[in-house]
């Protein structure tokens, strides 16, 4: 084969994007991007510490830095230099593996001698760097500098100055996108640390960010610390609960328990971000978890034996009698995922004849122009859609607590043990003679129950939530119904058996199945094959977005 | 080290071979699956390869050499059967690659080399790979009831097959009993590990 | 079912055509899989015709433990334990082989004084393996003391190898780039004089073996298979050499440092049982040439190389050092990064060619780890070997080809 003298002309890119060239692959990517993204596109990894995709550029930490072919032996940050039609970045030479190798030693010079006992082990950049890139024996010889160790910045987030590589991510994420500068580098040279501004502490919405950006483990969540180690987690891609926005993001549990929550990446969403309180909404998975179907007020009728089938019939009969009745009525709760919520209205137009549904849910809270949103309940819009598509109307939760308060309410059957004050509702349910009640956390609400069904929380079973924004989105099941408890639509579905009824549900993916037949948004699909970025329901976008909430491009206010 | 043989294959059966590789001191090459008998036959008689020693037959299932993609169960090329060929006198090693869909065939060989009797029967047993022209494939390590391949990707590890039934001892880690457990996998090597999770929000 | 004769036979009639008269039918008898003489655990459904061997088919999978499913699931040096108990008699050989594979896959060599302490481990096994082999053909022929002569050799070839790996048996001692640790200080002398004693006790069994006239009546011409017969079922080894075939991987294709060594390889002439024999006797004689000049040539130096990327660091830097603790960390937890590709890497073990194929996709598990062993196709030629010959023949037949179950079934 003779060698070609003349290589043969690349094609014009597109528009917009420009050919490159790294270490002799050629890739074409968006004009203006930085070295670090074009390389990505090419299959080639350059290491960075301080970059990152959603932050203003430090390039301080100078681990990125790589040569071009038109100035050999010049290091540039690859954070920081933009691609140029043409351009060929080059990672694969002597004095790049030198410059890595001098960076990471650096690094490394005072790094304390931690990865026994630091949480950040297992996920952790200097560790995955120095191995793939250094892997050579320290040279100091003398004692490694002591900075201030455990240091509390704030409820949820713990400093170690000796582990911090100062690469700034923390300070720059407070500052540009928590929009709260709570964090600083202070000091010079060898013994500059971070730290919170004078007087505060980082108490942010959004602190355990930092947590997650921080490479080392130098920023730790005080809330996983010293729970368990990275590896044996498994992780499972899931819709956070904590609020209407449905922030992506991945359950990590083992064994049944679930130890964090992480946000996973959704541009359209939260991009990688999470809020604090969504991060810690897994305790309510593990805790106070009811775990026994329950006939009669708590110490006054026996614990029902084990199996779905005589939780069901029991619960059938408490209801049957009442069903009928003026004062009966239904109460469905934000929380359940939509099959969930489906198969509840199913069951209540169609089984006990009702015309209108009460919506609970946890309390509103503050709200704010980035991920949290007011309403404190992940499905809210699914309640309406569901509502609609069964022609339900929906109340407000207080209307049922005045309607109990005037007499006018005495039966109740309730999926979902949430409420929005339980401090004025426990009592008010207390006085009804019949409540019916499917729940999956212990509270004063499940003592005022005379018929109590464990429920199972949204990481056992998969689902749908529908967000604030209109966007339906899957959720995967992380593990098995602990205890007793099993799915909405497992429950209802035992109830319908037990009435004589038609419906069945016998999964998720069967009840969303049904779902989509019913809406046309939804139509050919199934829970399965649901793209990871969800559906966007239309008509159920709000006027206005969240001032600076990721959304969809092109998609305005 | 025996590129010869390569280029003399490649000379001799010029539309049959695929891909070939010489790497690190092993020559390889890829043939179609219906010429395998022939180019063995060629390489046992040429007098410049004298293959006369037939080591290992043998296979890999390439269902998830790709983490991130996956082949189809279906694929035709899924399974890779590999032929390692010497010749002492001659001192040159080949080894052919053959790729079929789980449950393809290929020719049996067994009628040029009598040592692939077992080695066929091998890797009908743990890949369900059939050969054609094998007098008796059966099945050689697991007996002949067994239910599946076991070396397959998709044949889990934890599956247990017994002869007789086993009792169902839960609270042990190890030992009989059904239940899926994981911790025979090295923790880092778990499905879902990790990895992905972190560069989505480090990055 | 014939009639019984009513008749006496005619008095000046041959006294041998009463048998051909006799009904008979062959007679399926089971051997094994749980049999003092089935080697692991084989079974040979053989269909006799009197004495006499019809066919003899050998069902075997009794003793597969899915070693190449659990491959599959640990990572590269997690194996190693699983190696060893593959051929379990010889298993540093085993170890030294799937290593090897490794390192090519890995475009990496051990260190020099590695290779050398690598050839001495691999020598003492093989020994011990063909002292296995010939002392069971011994015991099973009723020579019990030549069986006893052969574990004590074993015995004290085994505490050395304690000494050397922790394990008498199941060692597990090679790395990736090199071995575990150093030779114990003094352990060349000791095993020098191990191999004066274990000469001792070879030379007495081979003076009550080899000219012993119950043994070679036993062997000689028993289960005879000629050299091109041999290499075309994929015989390697003693085996294939007692039939004549001069090939042996430590002088075909030398690995490790045996292009450096003087020694010769034992080729048989007739391919039988006995040969197979004496080529094992003067195979120990060999090895223990090789030992003593690996003793007298094996260099100072490290053990294992010095890249952090695939050996572990020494326990100083590990507590010392951030960067020990950090390669310690990632080593341990998620092993060794072999870059995507395949290799066949072979090595002469005490039974032919042990081949290892591995295969990797780039992460710290070996994707597919298959290991040629060699007594698979040989046990597959038996039937080959036993048809035609009496029953009591199966015997010495089945222990001359040393099938060791752990290797053959996985």
């Amino acid at each position: 084969m003779e060698p070609s003298t003349t290589p043969s002309p690349t094609p014009p890119p597109p528009p917009g994007m420009v050919n490159v060239l790294v270490d002799g692959k050629p890739a074409v990517v968006k004009a203006g991007v930085n070295l670090v993204e074009a390389a990505k596109v090419a299959g080639v990894h350059i290491p960075f510490f301080c970059y990152h995709s959603c932050l203003s550029i430090a390039g301080q930490c100078r681990l990125c830095l790589v040569e071009t072919a038109d100035a050999p032996g010049r290091l540039i940050p690859a954070c920081h230099a933009r691609v140029r039609e043409g351009l060929h970045i080059v990672t694969n030479t002597a004095a790049v593996r030198d410059a890595r190798r001098a960076v990471m030693e650096f690094h490394l010079v005072n790094h304390p001698v931690d990865c026994a006992i630091c949480d950040q082990a297992g996920e952790c950049k200097l560790q995955d760097y120095y191995q793939a890139y250094d892997w050579q024996p320290s040279r100091i010889a003398t004692h490694k500098l002591s900075k201030p160790k455990r240091k509390i910045f704030g409820p949820l987030v713990v400093y170690d100055g000796e582990r911090c590589i100062l690469c700034t991510r923390c300070v720059r994420f407070m500052k540009e996108i928590a929009l709260e500068p709570q964090l600083a580098m202070v000091g010079r040279g060898d013994h500059s640390e971070i730290e919170t501004t004078p007087g505060g502490q980082l108490d942010s919405a959004y602190s355990l960010n930092t947590a997650d950006i921080c490479p080392v483990g130098a920023l730790l969540s005080r809330d996983f610390r010293f729970t368990t180690r990275v590896w044996y987690l498994d992780n499972v891609r899931s819709v956070c609960p904590g609020c209407a926005n449905g922030c992506n993001m991945s359950a990590e549990h083992r064994g049944g328990i679930a130890y964090r929550l992480l946000p996973r990446r959704n541009e359209e969403v939260n991009a990688v971000w999470m809020c604090d309180e969504g991060r810690l909404t897994y305790h309510r998975t593990n805790d106070k978890r009811v775990r026994h179907a329950r006939i009669g007020r708590p110490g006054t009728g026996p614990e029902l034996p084990p199996d779905a089938e005589t939780a069901a019939k029991k619960a059938w009969e408490a209801l049957a009698p009442v069903a009928p009745l003026s004062d009966f009525e239904v109460a469905i709760s934000a929380q359940l995922s939509t099959e969930e919520m489906f198969a509840a209205a199913a069951f209540t137009r169609d089984v006990l004849k009702m015309r209108r549904v009460y919506a609970t849910g946890r309390a509103s809270g503050k709200g704010d122009d980035f991920l949290v949103r007011e309403d404190r309940n992940p499905n809210s819009t699914g309640l309406a859609l569901v509502a609609e598509t069964f022609g339900l109307q929906v109340e407000p939760f207080s209307a049922l607590l005045e309607g109990i308060a005037r007499g006018a309410a005495r039966h109740l059957l309730m999926f979902g043990g949430d409420v929005p004050d339980e401090a004025s509702a426990a009592p008010a349910l207390a006085g009804l003679s019949t409540f019916v009640l499917l729940a999956a956390n212990e509270s004063p609400v499940t003592e005022a129950a005379t018929v109590l069904l464990p429920l199972s929380t949204y990481l056992e079973q998969s689902g749908t939530f529908v967000n604030y924004y209109g966007r339906l989105q899957p959720f995967r099941e992380a593990f098995a119904p602990r205890w007793e408890s099993l799915p909405a639509w497992a429950r209802t579905s035992g109830l319908c058996a037990a009435a004589g009824a038609a419906w069945r549900f016998a999964s998720a993916a069967d009840a969303y199945s049904l779902l989509a037949a019913k809406v046309p948004a939804l139509a050919g699909t199934t829970l399965a094959d649901l793209p990871e970025t969800g559906i966007v329901l239309p008509g159920r976008a709000p006027a206005r977005f969240a001032a600076r909430a990721p959304r969809p491009a092109g998609m305005g206010s | 080290m025996s590129q010869r043989a390569l280029e003399l294959l490649q000379a001799r059966f010029p539309a049959e071979v695929l891909a070939t590789s010489s790497h690190r001191g092993d020559e390889w090459a890829r043939v179609r699956p219906g010429s395998v008998h022939e180019v063995s036959a060629w390489l046992k008689g040429e007098p410049a390869l004298d293959m006369k020693l037939l080591a290992d037959v043998t296979a890999a299932d390439y269902l998830v050499f790709d983490e991130a993609k996956p082949l189809a169960p279906d694929d035709p090329e899924r399974i890779e059967i590999v032929w390692h060929f010497a010749s002492i006198t001659t001192k040159q090693r080949l080894c052919l690659k053959a790729r079929v869909a789980a449950g393809g065939s290929v020719p049996s060989v067994v009628d040029l080399y009598r040592t692939a009797d077992w080695w066929e029967r091998l890797v009908w047993d743990f890949y369900g790979v059939k050969f054609d022209g094998h007098p008796d494939l059966r099945r050689i390590l697991t007996w002949e009831s067994f239910d599946g391949h076991p070396l397959r990707k998709d044949y889990p590890f934890h599956r247990r097959q017994t002869l007789l039934p086993e009792t169902d001892v839960k609270d042990l880690v190890r030992g009989p009993g059904p239940g899926p457990s994981d911790r025979h996998m090295p923790f880092s090597q778990r499905p879902g590990a990790r990895r992905h999770v972190r560069s989505d929000s480090y990055d | 079912m014939e009639e019984l004769r009513t008749a006496p036979p005619p008095p000046d009639a041959d006294a041998l055509s009463v048998d051909e008269e006799l009904p008979s039918r062959p007679m399926v008898i089971n051997i094994g899989p749980s049999h003092p003489a089935m080697h692991g655990v084989v079974r040979i459904m053989a269909e006799l015709d009197g004495e006499v061997i019809r066919k003899a088919d050998t069902e075997i999978g009794f003793l597969h433990r899915g070693f190449e499913k659990a491959a599959e699931n640990s990572t590269w040096i997690q194996v190693l334990p699983y190696a060893d108990r593959l051929n379990y008699v010889s298993a540093l050989m085993n170890d030294v082989g799937y290593v090897m594979a490794i390192e090519k896959l890995m475009g990496i060599t051990d260190t020099e004084r590695s290779k050398y302490m690598r050839v001495i481990a691999c020598e003492i096994h093989r020994i011990a393996d063909h002292m296995t082999c010939v002392g069971a053909m011994g015991l099973e022929l009723g020579a019990f003391s030549a069986f006893l002569f052969a574990m004590e050799a074993r015995e004290i070839l085994y505490d050395r190898v304690m000494e050397l790996t922790g394990a008498r048996v199941t060692t597990s001692w090679t790395r990736v780039g090199g071995t575990a640790n150093d030779l114990p200080a003094g352990w060349l002398e000791k095993l020098q004089k191990t191999l004066v004693r274990v000469a001792e006790l070879r030379e007495e069994l081979d003076k009550l073996l080899t000219k012993n006239r119950i043994f070679v009546d036993r062997t000689r011409g028993v289960g005879v298979i000629s050299a091109d017969e041999a290499l075309d079922r994929g015989f390697t080894g003693p085996c294939l050499r007692a039939s004549g075939y001069d090939y042996d991987v430590r002088k075909v294709w030398p690995y490790l440092v045996y292009d450096r060594f003087d020694f010769v390889v034992p080729l048989g002439t007739k391919g039988d049982t006995f040969d197979r024999y004496l080529v094992r006797v003067e195979e120990m004689r060999q090895s223990e040439r090789i030992i003593l000049q690996a003793i007298e040539q094996i260099p100072d130096g490290p053990f294992i190389v010095d890249d952090w990327r695939v050996a572990l660091p020494p326990k100083p830097a590990v507590y010392g050092s951030i960067e020990g603790v950090m390669a310690h960390f990632k080593l341990v937890m998620e092993g060794l990064k072999v870059p995507p590709g395949d290799a066949y890497s072979y090595t002469e073990a005490a039974n032919g060619e042990l081949g290892w194929y591995l295969v990797s996709n780039g992460s710290g598990k070996p994707y597919r780890c298959h290991v040629r062993a060699p007594g698979f196709p040989i046990l597959g030629a038996l039937e080959r070997l036993v048809v035609g010959r009496m029953l009591a023949d199966l015997v010495p037949i089945f222990d001359s080809i040393n099938m060791i179950g752990g290797e053959v079934e996985q």
